[in-house]
């Protein structure tokens, strides 16, 4: 048995898990449920030893528990399957199942690694052999080693996050035999997943966090997807997402693009954007989304068979000029340049046309207004707001140039929920005012409940594309996972 | 076709000999690239490289760099002649020269992984101030003044003794030597072979330099890991400094050891062993070291002014990288 009491975790002043409790029964599998940002992860890293808790206690068989480290977690019998694959390209498969725990003290044991290893992969349906390199596996072969590996530690407690945002409908299939396989064994599961469906045909219990707290423990049998996305969301999806602008059906492209390929992620996009149209853009992780938009602004090399109204797009800069600008979902990495002042990075690319301090510091407390940003001192380092503010400042320098286009990936990555709806609201603004939007993201909801319409992208192809009143997770899931209507 | 294509950096060498023996045929008329003494004088002014890169090698395979090294060999060469010139007579002489080398360049190079693991200072900054700090205190504490070994008899032949190679004789017809430098270049190659491809060490190695989050996921001890790396390369160094000092029968604090951290960094690289961590082998390294002295050689006895070896081996450099960046792409 193991237990949680009390467990909270603070990064900083944000309290990413507040006070969580659990007890995990040998045999049971447990699904933790939650939107981005409620804890989840947290919560499973504290438990794997990747972080250690501010407050609270872990213990297993009433016996208390301090993991310093992932290593200390794991000798202890907690194994977890990570959401970011976490092998090693230049060793084989077989070398990173035992990596860490390696056959033989000295010299590594090739035989007894290759022969243990087939046998675990064999058990997770996986074709191809133990010393296949991993760098020459496909994501979802990846995510069966790392699979092989958590059950080579032979846990007492396996954490899945999100193992099957990779897999294809097989080889999920198999993996859920499997668990049930693990549990008859009387290993614990924790099965974190935004696939309410899987958690419903496979947990016994589940979970439910939202902002760091959880809201409940409920027993699967009796729940339905709709009830599950209510305890998740804790109110109405209508109170979140603004209304829609309608778009007139004689609408005016404001984009048109036929035939844009960027190798090797994106092969052959042609779409049109409307004038203050929102425009989604669904897929998996790996699908060109990112890529696609890069492509369109000249931040990747692309070849484009046609584009209109505006003129081709070579450079960043010729797109900036022609009011199309894209907001990249690395805030940290590629939107924001965190250690500068809040005044620096609204003016960064209006630099040319607003070169005095003064005029500077005017457009900024106009930005800070306008969006409603949150701002104590705007000569203080971006790094000291809240994910949610950096979010609009980002969005506030873009807007300092008067685009025509916005592209936003991922907006609301990392954003706390009402933050997410004040960014919803300004975007349906933006659209209202003409503007035309193309927001890319990995959230259904956000695409249901914000779009026009949306294109759903799949291996660097547009896949379908579904219009409103077709927006629902089901068909979005199905084209981009590549699954036929059943 | 797949073993040339994996194994870039020999065809290069084979390469390159070939064309030096055409040269050699329509130009030089010297038979050098055959003859057996200047062969094995490429062997043996190589090995001292070929020993601190192999070290160099594992160290940039976990991830890391070390700059000090030309530095630290001239303070250990410095130091071993010290401890040779206390009058305690043969062998012990010779003995504590090897010792205090190679034990002070082992914790010399563990103070460096500690300083940037458990110091957090980046390996190009630490060792960095090794570079610079190393040769201040060998040229302090033997106020820049060269040192000359006393020993006359048993530590000059660590490096200029050996085996006499069968049917080969020099120019004055004594029988020409297979020097031990060589074979030491030889086994500690082995050995790093060895730790990379076959210990439980190397398979540590590469995962802490491929991606030190998913090395310490899996339960291992980075810091650990790399900390040996820099020891290995310190003990490595300190093999050298000693064969050094053997070879030129003292050591001068100033010029010991200069630039041979370049030399071992363009050995690893020409080797095609990734400067981001991860990938590499230690043979092909051993290569690097081989295509930097046979052009070494080449530019010797060609006449070509010895100012513009660095610039022939500058641009070995760059293709050596080009090469192996469209391997890369192709497979």
């Amino acid at each position: 048995m193991i237990q949680a009491i009390g467990l909270t975790k603070a990064f900083g002043n944000n309290i990413a898990l507040n006070a969580f409790d659990i007890t995990i029964e040998p045999g049971e599998i447990i699904g933790v449920i939650g939107e981005n940002g409620a804890g989840k992860s947290t919560f499973m890293k504290l438990l794997s030893g990747v972080h250690q808790p501010s407050g609270g206690s872990i213990s297993i068989q009433d016996e208390a528990q301090t993991f310093a480290t992932p290593r200390e977690a794991i000798a202890k019998g907690i194994a977890m399957v990570h959401q970011e694959l976490n092998l090693i390209p230049t060793l084989s498969a077989a070398d990173n199942i035992f990596l860490g725990r390696e056959k033989g003290s000295l010299t590594v044991n090739r035989k007894d690694t290759n022969t243990e290893a087939a046998e675990l992969l064999r058990l997770v349906g996986a074709s191809f052999g133990p010393e296949t390199l991993c760098g020459d596996l496909s994501v979802a072969q990846q995510q069966l080693v790392e699979i092989a590996k958590a059950i080579s530690q032979k846990p007492k407690l396996i954490i899945f996050d999100e193992p099957t945002a990779v897999l294809g409908e097989q080889e999920s299939l198999e993996l859920f035999a499997l668990i049930r396989g693990l549990k008859e064994q009387g290993v614990a599961v924790l099965y974190v997943s935004h696939r309410l469906p899987e958690i419903l045909s496979l947990t016994d219990r589940l979970v439910v966090l939202r902002d760091g707290v959880k809201v409940g423990e409920y027993l699967t049998q009796g729940q339905s997807e709709s009830s599950l996305a209510d305890l998740m969301v804790g109110r109405p999806l209508a109170d979140i997402f603004p209304s829609r602008s309608q778009v007139a059906p004689d609408r005016t492209p404001a984009l048109e693009v036929k035939n844009l390929s960027s190798s090797p992620l994106v092969k052959d996009i042609s779409l049109t954007l409307h004038q203050g149209e929102i425009l989604g853009i669904a897929g998996l992780i790996g699908s060109g989304r990112t890529e696609f938009a890069e492509a369109l602004v000249g931040l990747r090399t692309a070849t484009i068979g046609h584009i209109s109204p505006i003129k081709p797009i070579h450079t960043y800069q010729e797109a900036i000029a022609q009011g199309v600008v894209y907001i990249s979902e690395d805030r940290k990495g590629k939107s924001l340049v965190t250690s500068m002042s809040i005044r620096d990075n609204i003016c960064l690319v209006a630099l040319q046309a607003i070169k005095s301090k003064q005029s500077q510091q005017a457009t900024t407390k106009n930005w800070i207004q306008n969006l409603s940003i949150k701002v104590a001192d705007m000569e203080l380092p971006m790094t000291s707001l809240s994910g949610g503010n950096q979010q609009k400042c980002a969005i506030a320098k873009w807007l300092a140039v008067n685009p025509k286009i916005l592209i936003l990936d991922e907006p609301t990555r990392g954003v706390d929920v009402g933050a997410k709806a004040e960014i919803y609201s300004l975007i349906a603004k933006f659209a209202q005012e003409g503007m035309s939007c193309i927001v890319i993201s990995s959230e259904m909801p956000e695409i249901i409940g914000l779009c026009h319409r949306a294109l759903v992208f799949r291996d660097g192809r547009i896949e379908g594309e579904l219009e409103q009143n077709e927006l629902t997770e089901a068909n979005i899931m199905r084209l981009a996972a590549g699954v036929e209507a059943a | 076709m797949k073993f040339l294509s994996n194994n870039k950096a020999l065809v290069a060498l084979a390469a390159l000999y070939i064309i030096y023996v055409l040269i050699d045929i329509l130009h030089w008329k010297q038979g050098l690239p055959m003859n057996p003494q200047n062969l094995r004088n490429i062997l043996s002014q190589t090995s001292y490289t070929g020993i601190i890169a192999v070290g160099m090698t594992l160290v940039i395979i976990g991830g890391g760099i070390d700059l000090s090294v030309g530095s630290l060999m001239g303070l250990l060469g410095v130091l071993s002649i010290l401890a040779l010139n206390k009058p305690s007579g043969e062998p012990l002489q010779t003995i504590a020269a090897i010792v205090v080398a190679i034990g002070a360049g082992a914790l010399i190079g563990f103070a460096n992984g500690v300083i940037i693991t458990w110091g957090k200072i980046a390996p190009f900054v630490a060792t960095l101030a090794g570079l610079v700090g190393f040769r201040s205190l060998a040229l302090a504490l033997t106020d820049a003044r060269s040192l000359t070994a006393t020993s006359k008899e048993v530590f000059p032949g660590l490096a200029q003794g050996g085996i006499p190679i069968p049917g080969a004789f020099d120019a004055a017809g004594r029988p020409l030597l297979a020097q031990w430098p060589i074979f030491i270049c030889i086994a500690v190659a082995a050995v790093g072979s060895w730790i990379l491809n076959r210990s439980v060490y190397g398979r540590r190695l590469i995962a802490v330099g491929a991606n030190e989050t998913a090395a310490i996921y899996s339960g291992i001890r980075a810091n650990q890991i790399r900390v040996i790396s820099y020891t290995f390369l310190g003990l490595c160094t300190g093999i050298v400094a000693v064969l050094q000092g053997s070879r030129l029968t003292g050591a001068d604090p100033a010029s010991l050891g200069q630039n041979v951290e370049l030399d071992a960094i363009a050995a690893v690289v020409i080797g095609g062993t990734s400067l981001s961590g991860g990938k590499g082998q230690v043979w092909a390294t051993v290569v690097g070291v081989l295509i930097l002295g046979l052009i070494g050689n080449m530019l010797t006895i060609s006449n070509i002014n010895n100012n513009w070896q660095g610039c022939v081996k500058g641009v070995i450099i760059l293709l050596a990288v080009l090469i192996q960046r469209g391997q890369k792409s192709t497979s």
